[in-house]
């Protein structure tokens, strides 16, 4: 996305707010500074815009690190941990980034492991009628050796700005997974390496996006993990996290990001084959944006036996 | 019990001789430098790091008994993390007296690392407390050490010239003594159970024994200080110093805050210690005492009164009297008339007691102490000082926590200030694998909150004005592979010294450790921190703050060539963006050759530095080796070149010389410092020599 679409979507925001898509809502300095700094800070990050990973609960109270989560939604993170899936699983999430309606985000996730590896198809929706951005991903995730996964992505994109139109972009990613010991696990995912266009205009372009990171898991129990990620249009980014279990069917989760700084916190409960996960990014100048994750996953077929 | 069983069984694989693990006694001086130098570059530099160099070869050689020590003992120590302390008292409740060092592998939570950290200050049976000794031999037959100090600056520094002659024909201000430093300090211990000594300094440009100074000395400090005597588990007299909870009202000691050393963040240690350092300000002088009512049950309480250094603000035309200040002055330096004038010119008493209630799982405390200026403090009207303390007396109030539930360790203190604000911090140390730690301290400080010896987790330097969240990680998920990491973020909700607005920050760090044996240490660290402040270069009437961002980066590696020489290597990089000004740069290298043969008895230090910064912001710091107990860390900015050797010989039993000359040399300079400091000449040379005897 361009700064100049960016710019335009962070307008609309505003105008959100005094026109008819904002009635409910009494102004406010806070909001209006927060509405401020947002579109300041587009540069910074702060938007996850299309192309970003899509995160569920637990990743995001990991800081908002996800190359190493396997589940639902790995289809918009890094198709790679596919391979590791025991069992069908489908998840909804919502997001809501700063506790503002505008910005609400919903995505749909559904994994299905079959004999020649994993498919998945994740559907993720931000905005309001204004502006709104959509993205739908299809991915395959399977292990190479017993310590090297691979997984593909495919990923429409679309932008929709109401009494103007909309476009669509057509891109890819690639993740890479791999063991360096028993409990280390190094994983890379490039997201539209080849910088697919939203328009005939050459400066239109959807971000390419590098992430590299490493997991150390010394037990069930307890991981640790720390990413770093390059978007072609943004600063690096470290994002990491602790994700600890502390009973048999209840996790926490604490990590922090970097460029925009903001600290993340979540838990997960475990029921049967449900999952409830919830999570929270504070930053300090615009709040809090909290999260529900809910997931149904399969009986796993291979316990079973 | 049935969680330590797989300890017990470790701890008799261990005892049989199972594994054989080398064990060392020598002092691990890399950790302890390191950690020092780490507390420089995010403190104010009047910390007394000395005193803590000291305490830890006073450890060294007076080894703190395993099977004997209170948790208090252990935090004395600063190495070990409060769920280390609680795994060992555990570990003895259960199993019993630990029979070698070697068992120490078999208690949860303590790591190889931290074994080889504490390894020179512990021991498990034996030692000087064991015995009972008879009074005589309590007072004198213990160790003594006197220590002389002398150093100077060989350039002719401006304060030590002639003075001008100013247009109204009076003479320009100049240093009335000078240009010599002299220290002297004699200290006696006999193990944990006595100390007495007394320390005496003259600072560069203070007379000695003439003028102003009749006395000789300009800072004269000295203790008594006896432990389980009578009903008092500690008692001192003369100089000391007070660490009660979590800092919030009394901790006018050293206290670690955010560093490498992530799991290093909450206070503790036992509530009296003697002063021995020359920090003029920063110490409480007169009485204290402690004493356990029961053996859960410790009450402590303190009384002081000291003349202060002041700013004066109000004079009584009629009698020059001082009406009021505007604050305590903390520099300590009385070289001109304008600074005798002002010397001790306040008195402040202070006077507090604290409660503690202690378990192994549990402990609470209450602390209220109360102090009092005989002039009132009206600070300047500037806007950052709107809400700080003003008057002559303070009373502050808190209550403390620690509580111990599996594995995680939670602590805090909340206070209150009779001026009005409140202070609270809360923390939890988490061991959630033997390979993963984790700290999380949450604090917030009300603007208006106030106490004189505070000194608790912080961002400033002043406990007042800030609200943060830190969060820190240690991680070794290999043999020799320690990385470490925090990140804090911070706010300060009202205005503060050159930051005209409210402000945000954000402090981040990662470093790995590389340790594959005992010769080589290296480790890479990156730092960057960001915080609002008022946009230099600024132009506009108005201030406005800009986010500045300081990061750095490090490589560093010390390698022990063989067992006389090792050889130490950094090179550090330093960059300053205030997103309105050029970015600045700053580099240093520097490599060192230590000479320590065991048999001989000269042993030297030199070490070759070039450093290139495009300005103060993008200044870094060094720590260097210097003659025993003194600390030296500057700060290096500019282009130039540094060097310096340090030598000590051992001249005979109980007598140790040690040699210093260190030389800096700017290249784009013509002159050095400011004021009455300033050289006129780029090059500034240091002279340093110390003797002590021991007996």
């Amino acid at each position: 996305m361009t700064k100049s679409m960016r710019f335009f979507r962070d307008s609309l925001v505003i105008l959100a707010f005094f026109n008819e898509y904002d009635h409910k809502y009494a102004f406010s300095m806070r909001r209006l500074l927060i509405i401020i700094l947002l579109s300041c800070m587009g540069s910074a990050g702060l938007f996850a815009g299309t192309g970003e990973p899509v995160n569920d609960a637990r990743s995001t109270a990991l800081g908002g690190s996800s190359l190493f989560y396997s589940g639902p939604f790995s289809s918009f993170q890094n198709a790679a941990n596919l391979a590791l899936l025991p069992k069908m699983a489908v998840g909804l999430n919502v997001g809501n980034k700063f506790q503002l309606g505008e910005i609400r985000n919903y995505s749909l996730g559904f994994a299905l492991p079959t004999r020649s590896g994993t498919f998945a198809l994740g559907i993720f929706q931000e905005g309001i009628p204004a502006f709104k951005e959509s993205r739908i991903a299809l991915a395959y995730g399977r292990m190479l050796t017993e310590d090297l996964y691979f997984g593909v992505d495919f990923d429409l994109l679309n932008i929709n700005i109401e009494n103007h139109g909309s476009t669509s972009a057509f891109t890819f990613g690639l993740g890479l997974n791999y063991k360096i010991s028993k409990n280390i696990v190094m994983a890379a995912h490039v997201f539209n390496p080849l910088n697919s266009s939203w328009t005939s205009a050459e400066t239109d372009r959807v971000p390419a996006i590098i992430r590299l990171g490493a997991q150390y898991k010394p037990s069930e129990k307890v991981s640790v993990q720390l990413e770093v990620e390059k978007n072609n249009q943004f600063s690096a980014q470290f994002k990491g996290g602790i994700w600890y279990e502390v009973l048999e069917n209840f996790q926490v989760g604490g990590g922090i990001s970097t460029s925009p700084s903001a600290f993340h916190f979540g838990f997960q409960f475990e029921a049967k084959e449900f999952s409830i996960g919830m999570a929270n990014m504070y930053h300090p100048t615009l709040g809090h944006s909290p999260q529900l994750t809910l997931v149904y996953a399969g009986v796993d077929k291979n316990k079973k036996k | 019990m049935r969680y330590l069983l797989p300890y017990i069984c470790l701890a008799l694989f261990l005892l049989s001789g199972g594994w054989n693990v080398t064990f060392g006694q020598e002092i691990s001086d890399a950790e302890l430098e390191d950690l020092i130098e780490i507390l420089v570059e995010d403190s104010d530099d009047n910390v007394d790091y000395d005193t803590y160099l000291e305490r830890l070869t006073y450890f060294n050689n007076n080894p703190i008994n395993l099977n004997k020590s209170s948790a208090e003992d252990l935090y004395n120590l600063g190495l070990l993390t409060p769920l280390q302390v609680g795994s060992l008292i555990y570990y003895r409740e259960y199993v019993g007296k630990l029979i070698n060092i070697y068992e120490l592998q078999a208690i949860p939570n303590w790591d190889l690392a931290t074994i080889r950290k504490v390894l020179p200050f512990v021991r498990v049976k034996g030692g000087i407390d064991d015995f009972n000794v008879k009074g005589g031999q309590l007072l004198w037959g213990g160790k003594h050490q006197l220590f002389m100090r002398y150093s100077r600056v060989l350039e002719e520094q401006k304060g030590y010239t002639a003075a001008d002659t100013l247009d109204d024909g009076s003479l320009s201000n100049r240093y009335l003594g000078s240009q010599d430093k002299l220290y002297m300090r004699y200290k006696y211990g006999y193990g944990r159970k006595i100390s007495y000594g007394f320390t005496a300094e003259k600072d560069a440009g203070e007379e000695f024994f003439k003028g102003s100074q009749s006395q000789g000395f300009d800072f004269y400090s000295a203790h008594l200080y006896l432990s389980d005597v009578g009903p008092f588990s500690q008692i001192i007299v003369g100089d000391y110093e007070m660490r009660l909870g979590q800092g919030l009202t009394v901790w006018n000691s050293l206290g670690f805050g955010k560093s490498a050393y992530v799991m290093n963040v909450k206070r503790q240690g036992s509530p009296i210690r003697a002063y021995t350092s020359v920090h003029e300000i920063n110490f409480l002088r007169g009485i204290a005492a402690s004493a356990n009512l029961t053996d859960k049950i410790s009450v402590t309480a303190f009384g002081s009164i000291k003349p202060v250094d002041v700013n004066v603000v109000a004079v009584d035309t009629l009698t020059d009297e001082i009406i009021s200040i505007s604050a305590i002055n903390e520099f300590g330096a009385h070289r001109t008339e304008s600074e005798l004038n002002t010397k001790g010119a306040v008195s402040q008493s202070d006077v507090g007691a604290h409660i503690r209630y202690e378990t192994r799982r549990v402990g609470l405390g209450a602390t209220v102490a109360y102090n009092k200026y005989d002039k009132p403090i009206f600070r300047s009207d500037s806007p950052y000082n709107r809400f700080r303390f003003s008057g002559d007396s303070n009373l502050n109030y808190s209550i403390d926590y620690r509580l111990l539930v599996g594995n995680l360790h939670f602590f805090g203190e909340t206070a209150f200030s009779s001026f009005g604000g409140m202070a609270t911090l809360n923390g939890v140390l988490a061991s959630l694998h033997p390979t993963i730690d984790v700290s999380i301290v949450q604090r917030h400080y009300e603007r208006n909150y106030e106490a004189p010896y505070s000194n608790a987790f912080a961002e400033s330097s002043t406990i007042l004005n800030e609200s943060g969240l830190f969060f820190g990680a240690e991680v070794r998920p290999k043999k020799g592979w320690t990385l470490r990491a925090y990140f804090d973020l911070y706010d300060h909700p009202w205005l503060r010294f050159r930051t005209d607005a409210p402000s945000t920050g954000s402090d981040k760090l990662i470093q790995l450790d590389y340790k594959p044996s005992r010769s080589l240490v290296a480790y890479v660290r990156f730092k960057s921190e960001t915080k609002g402040q008022n946009a230099a270069n600024n132009s506009s009437p108005l201030d406005f703050l800009t986010p500045s961002t300081k990061t750095s980066f490090r490589v560093n590696l010390k390698y022990k060539v063989n067992k006389n020489i090792t050889m130490k290597s950094r090179v550090e990089l330093s960059w300053f963006d205030d997103e309105v000004n050029p970015q600045e740069k700053g580099f240093m290298a520097y490599q060192e050759f230590s000479y320590k043969p065991l048999s001989f008895p000269l042993s030297f230090d030199i070490r070759y530095m070039l450093f290139d910064t495009d300005s103060y912001n993008t200044r870094i710091y060094t720590y260097e080796k210097d003659v025993l107990y003194f600390f030296s860390i500057p700060a290096y900015f500019d282009q130039g070149r540094r060097y310096y050797i340090t030598a000590r010989y051992k001249l005979m039993r109980g007598v140790d010389v040690w040699l210093r000359f260190a030389q800096t040399t700017f290249y784009n300079r013509e002159t050095i410092g400011g004021g009455l400091e300033e050289i006129n000449g780029s090059t500034r040379s240091d002279v340093k020599l110390q003797v002590r005897f021991k007996f």
